[in-house]
């Protein structure tokens, strides 16, 4: 335990100290000031046209708009988190994987009594502290914005369920991070170490969710998908096969019930942990079987 | 005198090389308190020898023991009482000296690492760099570190893979001052794999010939160069041995 302790400290230590890691940190904190932005932007043009259409009319109307969850103009952080979200925490994991083999440490770390398992098991907390460093940075960018945007700070239930929002995206990105560290424990080439990973990211982000809710084609690029449409055979025995494992549509799905968007179902949010929880649990099972051979196997350029 | 380190029958084949294996038979004895040269050509099967006995490689055949613990059975026992300087050494360049001593202090068990890197640090002479980027040290300063890392945990077998590979005259000269010190004040045994045979002389009490992964000769220096009366060096010696083959 004492061990896997030392390898998360220095994991964080060695993150902090990396440019990569700390410039992919700032774009991530910036997306979110965008979602922010964007945001604020698309509720600001909603009530122009509310008040303009009002004023056209000469009488008082209802807003339609006055009821929107104080979290919808973070919405978009939604879909960062699945996009940019995860190619960082696949980035860092490799980086994390790749580092004591190409500095040639891993020989003398292993010749510690440290078990492989430990090992493995420090680094992959090491790489999620430093995702939960990122995640923390940006739940507290997404709070200052909807206070500065709403001009008053959120609420105990909205700040609860932006907390939970985060600590949703940090479960969701755990198989990308293992997935990054499985990648740079493994690969014989470092260029192999990072374009393996993102060929799955790039899978698992844009074709799986395809072929899953093939019946709503551009629910991938939505921050929230809506229900299926189609009932076509091939796109429903492709549905029964990749829904389970699309956790991006899983993720998306619970985010919103999270955030109480407007039309969401909040009723299959146990399918979605559930995926979740399986795909994160199947990955970190995958990770623990990595063996001192493969860690000390050569990497080359 | 106790061995301290101990195999019999030692054998590793390569996961898909037939033919001969890299480390064939191997059946040593190394007592407390020795300071063993392990020479031969590259790729005579000492590098396997030493990460088999660093518990880094599992053996095909055969068993070792070091400090009496199976290097396979009781890894992590073995772990405990052996320090590693790997050819080539090399740390975390974005840390610190003592951030690097710091990790692998921590990773030994050392509770108190700062008190005992200082105590280390001030035995090798090398005291006053704690702060600085490794980044910036040269190869003789990385062979020190090297040697810090290994011995902070205090332990009682220190395994040397080619430790002056790649240092100039001024390098060797410190490295070869600091193992004999290693060895007469701190009692350590050490294994140490080499072919500079001007170092072996000068350091170490026994050696050992390895060939094509087999271990031709083993006696101690003094007898050696006794038993070869006919040869200059330990240089002469060994060519004759790897040519006769005994």
């Amino acid at each position: 335990m004492n061990a896997t302790r030392t390898i998360v400290r220095q994991e964080i230590r060695l993150a902090f100290r990396e440019r990569l890691a700390v410039a992919l940190l700032v774009v991530f904190l910036g997306m979110t000031l965008a979602s922010a932005a964007i945001g604020w932007s698309s509720h600001h043009t909603v009530m122009s046209v509310y008040q303009e259409t009002v004023l056209q009319l000469g009488r008082d109307v209802p807003n339609p708009f006055a009821s929107a969850p104080a979290l919808e103009v973070v919405t978009n952080t939604i879909i960062y988190i699945v996009l940019i979200g995860a190619l960082l925490a696949v980035v860092v994991g490799v980086r994390a994987g790749v580092r004591d083999r190409r500095s040639g440490v891993t020989d003398l770390v292993l010749s510690r009594p440290i078990g492989v398992r430990s090992y493995a098991a420090g680094k992959l907390l090491g790489v999620q502290a430093w995702m939960g460093v990122v995640l923390a940075a940006a739940l507290a960018v997404s709070w200052l914005s909807v206070w500065l945007i709403s001009r008053s700070p959120l609420g105990v239930a909205d700040t609860g369920a932006l907390v939970v929002f985060f600590a949703l995206a940090w479960i969701f990105l755990l198989p990308f991070s293992v997935m990054g560290l499985i990648a740079g424990t493994r690969s014989r080439h470092e260029s192999t170490a990072l374009l393996a990973p993102l060929l799955i990211w790039v899978a698992i982000t844009f074709a799986i969710p395809q072929l899953g809710t093939a019946q709503n084609p551009t629910a991938m690029l939505n921050p929230v998908p809506s229900a299926a449409s189609t009932t076509d055979i091939f796109f429903k025995v492709n549905h029964a096969i990749f829904q389970p494992i699309s956790i991006t549509e899983h993720f998306k799905h619970m985010s919103g019930v999270i955030m109480r968007l407007p039309d969401i179902a909040s009723t299959a949010w146990v399918g979605d942990v559930l995926s979740l929880t399986l795909v994160a649990a199947f990955s970190v099972g995958v990770l623990l079987l990595t063996t001192r051979t493969s860690l000390r196997r050569p990497l080359y350029e | 005198m106790r061995a301290a380190i101990r195999t019999n029958g030692l054998t590793k084949r390569y996961n898909g090389k037939a033919g001969e294996p890299a480390l064939a038979d191997l059946s040593l004895e190394v007592p407390e308190g020795e300071v063993f040269g392990l020479l031969g050509h590259n790729g005579a099967g000492k590098t396997t020898t030493v990460s088999i006995l660093t518990t880094l490689l599992d053996p095909t055949a055969g068993s070792a023991e070091v400090q009496g613990a199976d290097v396979g059975k009781s890894s992590a026992k073995v772990r405990r009482s052996i320090g590693y300087l790997p050819e080539n050494v090399e740390f975390y360049d974005s840390l610190s000296l003592e951030e690097n001593l710091v990790f692998f202090a921590r990773l030994s068990g050392l509770s108190r690492p700062r008190e005992r890197i200082r105590e280390v640090l001030s035995f090798l002479d090398f005291e006053g760099h704690e702060k600085e980027r490794l980044s910036t040290f040269s190869k003789g300063m990385r062979q020190r570190v090297g040697i810090a890392q290994a011995i902070l945990h205090k332990p009682s077998v220190l395994f040397l893979d080619e430790p002056t590979s790649g240092l100039d005259p001024a390098g060797v000269k410190l490295l070869r001052d600091i193992i004999v010190r290693l060895n007469s004040e701190l009692g350590m045994t050490i294994f140490m794999n080499t072919h500079l045979l001007a170092e072996v002389t000068k350091t170490c009490t026994s050696i050992g010939v390895l060939r094509a992964g087999r271990l031709i000769y083993h006696d101690s220096l003094e007898r050696t160069l006794r038993s070869f009366p006919a040869q200059d060096s330990l240089e002469e010696i060994y060519l004759h041995i790897e040519a006769s083959g005994a």
